[in-house]
Parts: structure tokens; C-alpha cells; sequence
């Protein structure tokens, strides 16, 4: 067995290693490493590890669903290979082969889909983008090397500040960005010519399922009868079919529950902490932080959701590396990997 | 006097109206033998009538109204009453004659006149889609204009009675026969049976036969002379034609089938054309030129119709004569009535004259027993009052309020022409805002081009499309401005049919649309589609013939154009519409509806001259405001 | 490419460009007749040299006139029909070798599945060329040319199936799929069809001219009554000039508006079209695909001095955007919008959206 092998520690030092990996790709990579330690000798064995292996992975992390979006493609990948396997050894090599490639196309999916998608970014436009998405980023990247003038708008998301991250990177790549609070979307969304999100995972319908502020932005997006375009790799796409925002994997009984009303409203916190100073919206936050002991706060982001689920008829396009989707296309795919 | 005044008054009033006097002069020459013409007509008419008339008691109706005006006015002054009216009914038929009689009979004495007005106009209704169109006008204006000029008395108020028999005088008159539909000869037929009645045995039968002759000249010559009838220049003509040819079949059943109507209108009046023969007697002729001039189009905006609607009412109640045993406040209203109808007749009444009769009424009910004098006066002041405060300063106080809200770099799209958005914008431009318009407009009647031209004369940057092309103008728009012919207690805005697919397209973009309304045209009818109350146009003005361009070079389709869209030039035959033909195809109609009514959550806010409200505060303005703002 | 074939395809060209040759069947017609002398008449041997010769040829006549996308889709479905040709013809001369991953029914030529199997199956040159290859190849051309002269009967068949009695219908422009389909209906049905008289090119004045020869009852409305008596409206059936990838239309100006109002009155918009006018394009912008005309048919040229001073825009074409169709009826049987990037999956191959010439 591979009780040698930790493969949540690898996948975390992975992602530690390399911030531009992604969860999906990262946890591949660790499956694929799994493998390699892997001193099963039967069929069913390995099978088992591997399940064993992926379940660990989904367990570790709060937010497991684009992680189990490539532990499922590679899951799928290697039960449907298992059928008609010649000789053990030989096979586990092809995977540790396949693994391996797939880890370099997946690289090369994002050139792809900003390929796709840099028509779609037309001259003199401005962009609504949420938090930090590497795709998102490279996609508008690439337009700016293209020539097209354009300017983004990128929403602050307050939780893990991914739109300083953001702001950072398209205006050292020259693109004019303001960093806006999540709050203001509904302000800037007339000014707004397209809405651009990244995801953590497509699912069954096409929905979206993003960090936190996505499904809102798609309907004040709607709304104003604004494209909302999605940017994803397909190795995101995931079999899941969330009914509503309370039907995802991530979503458990504390999620926003009512705390005990025990709160010392006249106390202030002097500094909300986790925030970085480095924005002015974010300097905005700390000024309007809540009244509430500190401890109190973070309970409360801890309840608080990461992800939320966006339906599909408030996604306009998917770009992915296998095309510009409509929601019923992804679906479509979905439905040919696993059927 | 009162005569006198009205005769005087007609005069002018026809003259003005070119298109009355070539029809005149040009018929002369035809008809030569007028006065005996009639007496054997009768025989002609009766088989023809028998078929075509609509019922028995309308011709006895016409026959004591006939007999009786004349008796009276043989008893007066007018010894040469007699001869005229002779030839009126040869050579115009009743319709003329009727204008005539109306203004006679009050000669003698107020009521008989009424009475027979109410006949007549009775009858008139039922005829009423015969449309008789301008050709009735032209006829009474040519008799008028001899009448005039025979008569001592010019000016106003002078003049006596229109005297003068020369009945000789009036056989020019005869070739307007030529531009007279067939229900107007068959109205003047009627007149004849009657007149025969009333004078036993009066002609030669010769003669009737060149009546009879006169009488079916005008259908052969009709179409293909229209220097002769001046009909064809007027919108109605085509559709007249048609209804003529229809009834001289004496079927009047295919009436409908010629208008096809159109079954989710039919609830709907047909399509009105200017005719005076639909006016009831004792029109004041002010009111029965306006009453034209809406029915063309000549006059046409809520605001301009409501304007010469009480100018018109000012005028007649200026000249207004007390009949005996009644004041003027209290008689003034019964005497007003027929020329609401006969408005009505013209057009359907627009919300906004509506509403400013109302508040006619309301101050002549008010004041009922204010002196002769005193409530002329008043009258005339609350009339004048009306159009400064509700209309002029109404239009000041928006266009200073709308200013607020265009900014520079603004694209401003409009469409077709309101008058207070052309002020609105002009006044913008004028205080050196930087914007642009765009002009949007429609078939048939590009009112848009009128706005297009005074903003393009004044230099503001213009652009010009028509309505087909919404959606791709409206990209790069920013605000939406539009008049309103009416708001509804709803909110819904009624307004020139396309306005809501202007709003709606607006809406989609989130573009705010404002629309610039008077309080006046509030109403408190509620509406929820285009169909219960709407208005239909003259069908005819979608032929885009060469001969139907109503002075729009555009209207035309020009076929090179029109081959190269279609990639089938062989279709577009030269000068000939696609739709020319429309009336003998059976399965072809066309409706041509004039408004549409807008939902209130396509328009974002309204100005009015109380200020800034959202279209669903409109029965609040109503209740709240307007009471105040008429004590 | 031989003598012969390059002066047809200049002779297509400078019909295209002087737009003597314009709306879409023409179009598609004669591009595939062209197409397939250029197959048939030229040597080739490899698969990349045959679609590099049918991709310049089709580059050519988008250049000639862009707007017309019924020309790339036929060339599109032309080197779809190739590339599957060589893919037959390889797989049956080495199918021992031929991957399981590719077996899967579903599979088309891109998947996320791919990213985990094996590489450059689809890069790969198709060299094998067969004897019987050309021919076959040719067949295949010809098949969608018996499709192209069969659209309107597939369509119009489908015809009962959509108008019920005393509907009333709204079109706008003149649409000969249109018209077809409601001709047949109304053998079966009595209807009564409104049609916007689709100013300033008054289309519809003879669409409706045309059905109510056919014995259809139609009335001209102007166009700014299509709001007005849409509340009453059952159906709006429109054609277009093309369906794009994402179920957008571009079709007579003009219908944008209809097909708002319809979906504000929450009317179905039915759009007719043959499949060759489905193009795997996206509208990038919206008005890429547009063309403007002559505005002397919106303002005469008689008016010459306030032409001057104004702006005067004629724009021949409208995007609809996909939200507001509901259903496509197209040769193959109806379709929701959701349903077209399928179709176009089907029809055309991912790496030919573009015509630059392969390696």
C-alpha cells in the first residue's frame, strides 16, 4: 500500500511551490505521484488506493470542488482504462505518463482558451472581472498584447483580497485597473461592457460554481442585460448538479448560522487583522469594521461561504480550452466523459 | 346679423383653403345647363338610391329638411335662395348645400335650423366612411365665393344674406361634380327625389339626362385627371375612390369588405377623411377648418390640435349670436356640442382636446349666469388662459427642467417629432450643451423629418434613421427623450405608434427614457394594449407608390435600391408600389395604426410642468394637483 | 491550383465583390459548385494539401464579401467532409492501430477526455490517399449539395407541425423559407399572417404581397405598429441572413425589435433557416456582420441640403442575440438555441473556423 506516500502533503507542497498551479492540476499531480510510490500489486488494490488517496485530498480542504474535479477526470481516467489491462506494471507506467503530459497541457489549455477568447474583448471596453483567476488574468493579459485598449474593473473580494492579486498583475502588464468593493458592482455595472469570471468548477448544467460574489455579479449582470462570460478549464468541469446555493458540496450546517447574541457592540476592534492595507477599499473595510470582538469576527468568516453556485441562464459563454461553450454544451461534455 | 356674420365668416375661411378654389374654377366649364338638370334625375336616382341609400327615413328626413329652409327662406329676404339651392343640388349635391342651409335657416330662426341640422347629420352618420372628403368643401367654397363677391357687404359681419340669387353664378360650380364621390351624388340624389317632391315637376327631362350624364362623368374621369379633382392630393382619395366605386354598385355591404377591416380592429372606427358634409349645420367655420385640417394631417401633434381646437372655439364663441329667450352661457354649450361631434367626426379626438373641452365646459358650467358680455369675455380669457398656462408656460417650465438633465457629450435619441422635445432640444443646443441626436423615425408619415430639420438648422449634430435600425443606433445612446400624445392613469404612455419599441429597446440597454409631457394630457383612462383604444390611420399611405408620397420624396421605394436589397430588381417595377394593388387582392390588407400605448416600466421618468414625477404618479397629479391647480 | 479552377474561383470573386451574387442560398450554391471542381479538377495527394487548397479557394471568396457567411460555412462543411474522408480511409487501412480513447460513440474531435489521452491524434497528416478517394470525397460534397436543394421541402414539411388555426403570425422582411413554410401551412391551416413592412427596404410589403397570392391572409402593419399589436401576436416566424455560433442571429434590420417585443410579450420567436447558414462564428461585435446601404432610401438624396447637415444611417442587417429566439427550424427538425453548438460540432471542425493555412 501507499501508506508511505502523504498525498495531501504533497499536493499542498505542490501548490506551495508553484502558485500558478491550480487545485485540480495540482491534485493530479499528487495522484499521479501516489501512483509512482504505489506498491499495489493487484488491480483492485490500486483502485482502492487511489480512491482512498482522492477522498483524503477532497477531506483536506475546505473547499474541495475544484480539487475533486481533477480528482474525478483522473479518477475516470484510470476506471476506464482498468478494463483491458495487459500487464500491470506496463499500465501503471502509461498513467504515470499520461499524468504526467496532462499536467503539461494543462498549462497550455489556459493559452488556449485566452486564445479564444481575446476576440471577445473589444477595443475601448471595459471589463468587469471578480477576485483572481489565473485564466482570467492570462486571457486579459494576452488581449493587452494584442493591442486592444481596454480597462478592468476588478472587485476587491474581501475575503481573500484575490483582486489586489489581480490588480497587481494586469497593471504591470499595463491594463488600467481600479479595484472596486465587492459592494459596488451594482454601480459599476452600466459602465461595464462585459463581466469575465474564472471558476473553481463547471458543473452537470453548465453553472458556475466561484468564489464567493459570482452569482451576484451575474445577476446585477443580468440585469443590466450585461454579458457575463465564464472562463474555465475543462478540466474544471465536474459532476455535480447544485438545485440551489445550499446543495454544494461545501455547504454544511454552519454555514452562515446565527451566533449566540452575545456580541459587546460597544467594544471596537481596533484592526480587523487579516486585512492588507494595501487597497483603498480594503482601508475602507478596516474603517467600517464591525463592532464586534475580533474572535467573534472571524467566527463569523468562518461561517461565511467561500464559493457560491451561479445557474446557467445567467452565464452568457464559456470560454474553455475545448471551445466557446454555452452552458448546455458543457453538459454535453460531461455527459460524453462519463456515460 | 347672425346670418350675415356666418356667410362673411365662410368666405375667408374657404378661400384660405387652397385646395378648394382650382376645384372650383376648374369645373366650371363642364356643366352648363345646372338649373334644369335635376327634374329628371330623380327617376336615375331612385334606381340607383333604392340600391344604395341605407334606409327609407333617411331620404324622408332629408326631404322636410330640404323643403323647409327654403320655405323660410323664400318668406325672407332671399328671393334668389331659391334658384341656387336648385343648382347646388344638381351640380354638388346635398353636401354643399347642407354647409349652405345650415348657415341659411339660422338666418331665419335658430331652431328650425337645428332640427334639421340633427337630420342631416344623422344621416350623414350613417353614410359617414363614404368620406366626401375636400371635394364637399370644394364645392361649398366655390358656392360661397360667388355669394361673397356678389354681396355688398365683404367684410365681417356685413354682408347680406348671400342674396345675390345669381344662380347663374353658381353653374361654375357644377364640374366639382367631377371631384364629388358617389355618395355625395347619391346624397344629392336623395335631395332631388326630395326636392321633386316638395316642387312638383319642376325640370325638362332632357336635361335630367345630362344630369344623369354629369353624374357618371365623374367616375370615368375621376382617376386619371386628378388636376381636376383635387382629391387624389389629399390622403383620403384613393380609399374614397374605392368606396365610391363600391357604393355606386349599390352594394353598401362591400363597403367593408373594401376598407377590410380588420378583424382585431373592428371595434376600432374606420379611418376618417376630411368632409364637411359630415358637418351638422351651424358650424362655426373656424371649427370646421380646423376639423379639415386634422383630418389631413395639416394639423396633427396633441398639442397643435388642441390649440387650434380652442382657437377655433374662441373664435366661434366670439361670434357667437344669443338665439332669443336664452343667454349665452347657458345656450353656449348646446351650441358648441355639434362642433365637438363634428371634430370627432374629422378625427378621433385627441386626449388632449378632450381634456381641454372638458375644462371649456366646466367654466361655462360654472358660470351660468354671468351677463352675455361678461361671459364671452371670460370664456375667450379662460380659453386663452388655458393655452398659456396648461400649453405655452407648461412647455417653458419642462424644457427649463429637461435642460437639467442634458449634459454635454450626451447622445440624446428621439423619435418622430414632439413639439416639446424639439423646444426641449433646441433650447439645449442654445444654451451651448455639446450633444447628439438621433432622430428616429417611421413610415408613412416621417414626422421626424420636421424635428430633423429645425435641429439640423439650428447645427446641432444629427443623425438620422429609421426605426427598423433601433437596435443598432441604440448602442451608442445614452438618453431617450420622447413626447407623449397622452399619459395614461395606468402609467402607460400613449404615444406615435413605434414610441414603445423606441422605450422597450432603451429599456433593454438600461438607457433612462424620459418622457416630456404636459399635465393636461393626463387622462384618467386606464389601458392595457394598443387595441382597446387606438386610432387607424388611412391605409392607403403604406402604398408607396410614386403617386402616394404625401410630399416625402422617401416614402417612395426606390427601385434600384430595393432590387439591389432584394436581389430581385425584377420585382420592383418601376414607379408602381408593391402594394398598389392592395384593394383587389382579397387576402391583402393593411393597417395602419396610429398609436401605441407603452408600458410604465419602459419609461423612466416623466417632465412634467409640476416636475420630475414617475409615469405611475399620474393619477396622483390627477387627483392631487390639477383641482388646485384649476381653482 | 490549376489554371482552369482559378479563373472560377475569380470569376466567383468578382461576382461576390461587385454583389452580384448576394443572399445566402445563392451564395452557398455556388460556392459549392465550385468547390467541387476545385476537388475534382486539381492534384492533391495529401490531406493537408487538399484543405490547405480548399481553405485558400474559401479565403478568397469570405475576402470577396465578409458578410456573407453562408460562404465560409460551406467551405467549412466541404474540408469537415474531407478531413472526415481521410479519417475513414486511415482508419480502415491501419485500424489495428487505431485507439480505444476513439471508439467512445460520443467522442467528437475535442473533449476534456483528450487532455488524459494520447496526443496529436487530431494534429496528425492524414497522407494516406486512396484510389477511390477523390471520388468518395466528391460523393460526400455532392450529399450536401442534394441537402442544399432540398432545405426549403425539409423545412416547409415540418410546417403543420408548428402553426395551428386562426394563429396569427408575425414576420418581418422577406424570407423565401418564410414564405415556403407558411405557403405550406396554409394548405392544411387557415391563418392570418401580420408582416411588418420592414422599411426602408419594404420587404415585407412583398412577403406579404406574395402569401396573400398564395391565398394567406396578411396585412401590412408599419413597422412601428409591432409593438402595438404583438399582445394578440401567437408566433413570430422570422428568417435571417445567419445563425451564429451562439444562436445569434443576423437577419433584416428590423428584427431585433420584433423579436424583443415578442419576448416582452413572451410570444415564441421561431426562426427558419437551412443549416448552411448556421456559421461557427461568434459575434465578437456586434456589428462585424452588418453592412450599411444607400441611406437615400431612408433620406432622399432630393433633400440634399439637409443631407449635408445630418447623419444618415441605413443598416441593412440587425444582431439578434440568442435570448431572444426559442426555436430554430432548420432542414435536420427543430432546434433550441442551446441545442446549435452541437449542430455545429457536427457539421464543422473546430480548426477551421479560421482559414489560415495548416502546416
Amino acid at each position: 500500500m501507499s501508506k508511505d506516500f502523504d498525498v495531501v502533503a504533497n499536493y499542498k507542497s505542490l501548490l506551495l511551490n508553484s502558485p500558478e498551479l491550480s487545485m485540480p492540476v495540482a491534485a493530479i499531480q499528487s495522484l499521479v505521484e501516489l501512483i509512482k510510490h504505489s506498491s499495489a500489486t493487484t488491480m483492485s488494490e490500486f483502485m482502492l488506493s487511489i480512491n482512498v488517496a482522492s477522498q483524503l485530498l477532497k477531506s483536506s480542504v475546505r473547499n474541495s470542488i475544484s480539487l475533486s474535479a481533477g480528482c474525478d477526470l483522473f479518477l475516470r481516467f484510470v476506471t476506464r482504462n482498468s478494463q483491458d489491462v495487459a500487464e500491470f506494471e506496463a499500465w501503471k507506467a502509461t498513467l504515470i505518463v499520461r499524468g504526467q503530459s496532462f499536467v503539461e497541457k494543462a498549462d497550455a489549455c489556459r493559452y488556449k482558451i485566452a486564445e479564444l477568447g481575446v476576440p471577445f474583448i473589444k477595443d475601448g471596453s471595459t471589463i468587469l472581472i471578480h477576485a483572481h483567476s489565473r485564466v482570467v488574468s492570462l486571457l486579459l493579459q494576452k488581449a493587452a498584447e494584442n493591442h486592444k485598449r481596454f480597462k478592468v474593473f476588478v472587485t476587491e473580494s474581501s475575503q481573500t483580497h484575490g483582486g489586489i492579486r489581480s490588480a497587481k498583475v494586469l497593471r504591470a502588464a499595463g491594463i488600467p485597473t481600479t479595484i472596486i468593493l465587492d459592494a459596488a458592482v451594482g454601480y459599476v455595472i452600466d459602465k461595464v461592457d462585459m463581466v469575465l469570471v474564472g471558476a473553481e468548477g463547471v458543473v452537470e448544467n453548465g453553472g458556475l460554481i466561484n468564489q464567493i460574489g459570482s452569482y451576484q455579479m451575474a445577476i446585477v449582470a443580468k440585469a443590466a442585460n450585461k454579458p457575463f462570460y465564464a472562463v474555465a478549464e475543462s478540466y474544471k468541469f465536474v459532476r455535480l448538479f447544485p438545485l440551489n446555493q445550499y446543495d454544494l458540496p461545501t455547504y454544511n450546517a454552519d454555514t452562515l448560522s446565527f451566533q449566540e447574541l452575545n456580541v459587546d457592540y460597544d467594544s471596537k476592534t481596533d484592526e480587523t487583522g487579516s486585512v492588507s492595507s494595501s487597497a483603498a477599499p480594503s482601508s475602507a473595510l478596516s474603517q467600517t469594521a464591525l463592532h464586534m470582538k475580533t474572535s467573534e469576527d472571524q467566527a463569523s468568516q468562518g461561517s461565511n461561504p467561500l464559493v457560491d453556485y451561479t445557474p446557467p441562464n445567467y452565464i452568457t459563454l464559456l470560454f474553455t480550452d475545448l471551445g466557446v461553450l454555452t452552458p448546455s454544451g458543457v453538459s454535453d461534455e460531461l455527459i460524453k466523459l462519463y456515460l | 346679423m347672425d346670418p350675415k356674420k356666418k356667410t362673411v365668416g365662410f368666405v375667408p375661411d374657404h378661400d384660405a383653403d387652397t385646395t378648394t378654389s382650382p376645384g372650383g374654377s376648374n369645373n366650371t366649364s363642364t356643366v352648363n345647363s345646372p338649373v334644369s338638370a335635376f327634374s329628371n334625375t330623380p327617376d336615375l336616382n331612385n334606381t340607383t338610391n333604392n340600391n344604395s341609400t341605407t334606409s327609407t327615413p333617411n331620404s324622408a328626413g332629408s326631404a322636410p329638411a330640404s323643403s323647409q329652409p327654403r320655405s323660410i327662406n323664400t318668406s325672407g329676404a332671399r328671393s334668389s335662395y331659391e334658384p341656387m339651392k336648385s343648382s347646388y343640388e344638381e351640380q354638388w349635391g346635398l353636401t354643399p348645400t347642407r354647409t349652405q342651409k345650415t348657415a341659411s335657416p339660422r338666418d331665419g330662426s335658430g331652431f328650425p335650423a337645428k332640427e334639421q341640422g340633427a337630420g342631416s347629420h344623422k344621416k350623414e352618420n350613417k353614410v359617414k366612411t363614404s368620406g366626401l372628403g375636400i371635394q364637399a368643401n370644394a364645392g361649398s367654397a366655390s358656392t360661397d365665393g360667388p355669394q361673397s363677391s356678389t354681396s355688398s357687404a365683404g367684410p365681417a359681419s356685413a354682408g347680406g344674406p348671400p342674396s345675390s340669387g345669381k344662380g347663374g353664378s353658381q353653374k361654375p360650380s357644377a364640374p366639382s361634380q367631377k371631384s364629388m364621390t358617389k355618395a355625395e351624388r347619391r346624397e344629392l340624389q336623395e335631395k332631388q327625389k326630395a326636392e321633386k317632391a316638395a316642387r312638383v315637376s319642376a325640370g325638362l327631362p332632357a336635361s335630367g339626362k345630362k344630369a344623369a350624364q354629369v353624374l357618371n362623368q365623374p367616375n370615368s374621369g375621376f382617376s386619371p385627371n386628378p388636376s381636376k379633382s383635387l382629391a387624389t392630393s389629399f390622403p383620403g382619395a384613393e380609399a374614397e375612390k374605392a368606396i365610391a366605386a363600391a357604393e355606386s354598385t349599390g352594394q353598401t355591404r362591400r363597403r367593408e369588405k373594401l376598407t377590410k377591416e380588420i378583424g382585431l380592429f373592428a371595434h376600432l372606427d374606420p379611418p376618417k377623411f376630411a368632409n364637411t358634409a359630415l358637418a351638422p349645420k351651424d358650424l362655426h367655420p373656424a371649427v370646421v377648418h380646423a376639423g379639415l385640417q386634422m383630418a389631413q394631417f395639416k394639423i396633427c401633434g396633441a398639442n397643435a390640435r388642441c390649440v387650434a381646437t380652442l382657437n377655433a372655439f374662441r373664435k366661434a364663441i366670439q361670434d357667437y349670436q344669443t338665439p332669443p329667450n336664452t343667454t349665452l352661457s347657458r345656450h353656449i354649450q348646446t351650441y358648441l356640442n355639434p362642433h365637438i361631434s363634428y371634430l370627432v367626426t374629422c378625427r378621433p379626438m385627441a386626449v388632449s382636446m378632450g381634456n381641454a373641452i372638458r375644462y371649456l365646459k366646466y367654466e361655462i358650467g360654472k358660470n351660468l349666469e354671468l351677463p352675455d358680455e361678461d361671459a364671452r369675455a371670460l370664456f375667450v380669457e379662460k380659453i386663452d388662459n388655458f393655452i398659456r398656462d396648461r400649453i405655452t408656460m407648461a412647455d417653458q417650465v419642462i424644457t427649463s427642467l429637461g435642460l437639467q438633465k442634458i449634459q454635454d457629450g450626451d447622445v440624446i435619441l428621439t423619435y418622430a417629432r414632439s413639439s416639446v422635445v424639439q423646444g426641449l432640444l433646441l433650447a439645449a443646443h442654445a444654451k451651448g450643451i455639446k450633444f447628439k441626436v438621433i432622430v428616429v423615425d417611421s413610415r408613412p408619415r416621417f414626422e421626424g423629418k420636421q424635428l430633423l430639420r429645425a435641429l439640423a438648422a439650428a447645427g446641432v449634430p444629427c443623425t438620422y434613421v429609421l426605426l427598423t435600425a433601433i437596435g443598432h443606433v441604440m448602442r451608442e445612446v445614452n438618453k431617450v427623450i420622447l413626447g407623449a400624445h397622452s399619459l395614461l392613469s395606468n402609467g402607460a404612455l400613449y404615444s406615435r405608434a413605434g414610441t414603445a419599441v423606441v422605450a422597450m429597446s432603451a429599456h433593454e440597454r438600461k438607457i433612462p427614457v424620459i418622457v416630456c409631457c404636459e399635465t393636461y394630457k393626463f387622462s384618467e383612462r386606464v389601458q392595457l394594449d394598443s387595441f382597446v383604444q387606438n386610432e387607424i390611420g388611412n391605409p392607403d399611405e403604406l402604398v408607396n407608390d410614386q403617386n402616394n408620397n404625401f410630399g416625402h420624396s422617401s416614402t417612395r421605394c426606390h427601385p434600384s435600391v430595393r432590387g439591389a436589397n432584394s436581389g430581385d430588381a425584377a420585382s420592383a417595377a418601376a414607379g408602381a408600389g408593391v402594394l398598389t394593388g392592395w384593394r383587389e387582392s382579397r387576402d391583402l390588407k393593411l393597417l395602419n395604426l396610429l398609436y401605441d400605448l407603452t408600458p410604465s416600466e419602459f419609461v423612466t421618468v416623466v417632465i412634467t410642468e409640476v416636475g420630475l414625477i414617475p409615469c405611475t404618479s399620474v393619477p396622483v397629479i390627477l387627483r392631487e394637483f390639477l383641482p388646485m391647480m384649476q381653482q | 491550383m490549376s489554371k482552369g479552377t482559378n479563373d472560377l474561383v475569380d470569376i466567383l470573386v468578382a461576382k461576390l465583390k461587385r454583389r452580384q451574387l448576394v443572399g445566402s442560398s445563392a451564395v452557398a450554391q455556388a460556392t459549392l459548385k465550385l468547390l467541387i471542381v476545385v476537388i475534382s479538377k486539381n492534384n492533391w495527394s495529401k490531406a493537408n494539401d487538399l484543405l490547405n487548397l480548399v481553405r485558400s479557394v474559401g479565403q478568397r471568396l469570405i475576402e470577396a464579401n465578409p458578410t456573407e457567411l453562408a460562404i465560409g460555412n460551406i467551405v467549412r462543411r466541404v474540408l469537415h467532409v474531407i478531413r472526415e474522408e481521410f479519417r475513414d480511409a486511415e482508419a480502415s487501412s491501419k485500424s489495428d492501430d487505431h485507439s480505444e480513447f476513439q471508439t467512445v460513440p460520443l467522442t467528437t474531435s475535442s473533449s476534456m477526455y483528450n487532455l488524459l489521452s494520447e496526443t496529436g491524434s487530431d494534429d496528425k497528416e492524414y497522407t494516406h490517399a486512396s484510389h477511390n478517394l477523390r471520388s468518395d470525397i466528391i460523393q460526400e460534397v455532392r450529399d450536401i449539395r442534394i441537402e442544399l436543394d432540398t432545405i426549403y421541402e425539409n423545412i416547409k414539411n415540418q410546417a403543420t407541425n408548428h402553426i395551428h388555426s386562426n394563429e396569427i403570425i408575425m414576420t418581418i422582411g422577406r424570407s423565401r423559407t418564410v414564405e415556403e413554410f407558411l405557403k405550406m401551412a396554409s394548405s392544411k391551416r387557415k391563418f392570418h399572417v401580420l408582416v411588418a413592412e420592414t422599411a426602408p427596404s419594404y420587404l415585407g410589403q412583398q412577403m406579404a404581397l406574395e402569401l396573400s397570392k398564395a391565398g394567406i391572409e396578411a396585412t401590412v402593419i408599419p413597422d412601428s405598429a409591432v409593438f402595438a399589436v404583438m399582445s394578440r401576436v401567437n408566433k413570430v416566424i422570422l428568417g435571417t441572413h445567419a445563425v451564429l455560433a451562439n444562436g445569434g442571429l443576423v437577419a433584416i434590420s428590423g428584427t431585433h425589435m420584433m423579436a424583443a417585443a415578442a419576448k416582452h410579450h413572451s410570444i415564441p420567436v421561431v426562426v427558419c433557416t437551412g443549416l448552411y447558414k448556421l456559421s461557427p462564428l461568434y459575434p465578437h461585435d456586434e456589428d462585424s456582420f452588418n453592412v450599411v446601404m444607400n441611406p437615400d432610401a431612408v433620406l432622399g438624396f432630393e433633400e440634399g441640403d439637409l443631407m449635408e447637415k445630418v447623419t444618415v444611417t441605413n443598416p441593412y442587417y440587425d444582431y439578434v442575440s440568442p435570448e431572444f429566439v426559442n426555436l430554430f427550424i432548420t432542414n435536420q427538425g427543430g432546434h433550441p438555441p442551446s441545442y446549435l453548438y452541437r449542430l455545429i460540432v457536427e457539421n464543422y471542425d473546430p480548426n477551421d473556423h479560421t482559414f489560415d493555412p495548416l502546416a
